[in-house]
């Protein structure tokens, strides 16, 4: 599964540690969530989708 | 019924607060020291039965209770991520546990038919004890726990 979060992390012009900090995760979990090493749990993909104000379908594809 | 997210779920999981992690280090430290005293006192000291059995007691009570502390005590920002890596460590190790089961009894076969009673003995205490023994998989899990956990950190930075 492919996802946009750090594009869309570059055009909000935040850091991961900023990301991880306002979702409540660490610093290597959206690491591993941009780098293709994590699907995350729907909790945290509605948290993501909610905080760069897209769909899940938008940020996250098969 | 209140609403639960998947965070406090993950909360009410058997890990224990972060701060028995660095009492399991303590406790992990102290049982290394034994484990040098025990050293010396078997090879260099040839120590008196006694001596050396209270050692080993108190090695195994340290390292056993101090490595069950390190490894299932909650990390500084326990996630779903860090619960993911380790299911996925823990699934490995039971594979390994598995393997060395099934290298056990064809090498024990094996010993049986082509070694002499002396070499099969200790290859056998070697091969039935060490691999599978708790404190053996707990440094293993320990280890690979900790090498992921530093290794994604130092990619992050």
């Amino acid at each position: 599964m492919e996802n946009d979060i750090r594009v869309e992390r570059a055009r909000k012009r935040i850091s991961q540690a900023e990301l991880a900090a306002a979702i409540g995760v660490s610093r290597q979990t959206i690491f591993a969530i941009e780098n293709n090493k994590f699907i995350p749990s729907t909790e945290l993909a509605l948290k993501l989708s909610a905080y760069f104000g897209k769909t899940v379908n938008e940020l996250f594809r098969l | 019924m209140q609403h639960q997210t998947l965070h406090d779920m993950y909360n009410k999981t058997i890990l224990m607060p972060h701060r028995c992690q660095k009492a399991g280090w303590v406790i992990v430290a102290i049982a290394f020291v034994i484990a040098i005293c025990l050293f010396y006192s078997i090879v260099v000291n040839y120590q008196a039965e006694p001596t050396v059995s209270a050692l080993l007691t108190s090695l195994v009570l340290l390292s056993a209770t101090g490595l069950l502390l390190v490894c299932f005590s909650k990390e500084k920002h326990e996630d779903e991520y860090i619960g993911y890596l380790r299911m996925q460590i823990l699934t490995w190790i039971i594979v390994y546990v598995f393997a060395v089961t099934v290298v056990r009894e064809v090498l024990g076969f094996l010993l049986t038919w082509f070694a002499s009673m002396s070499v099969r003995g200790t290859a056998m205490t070697i091969v039935s004890f060490l691999p599978t023994n708790p404190i053996i998989l707990g440094i293993i899990y320990l280890i690979i726990f900790k090498t992921v956990i530093w290794l994604t950190k130092r990619k992050c930075d």
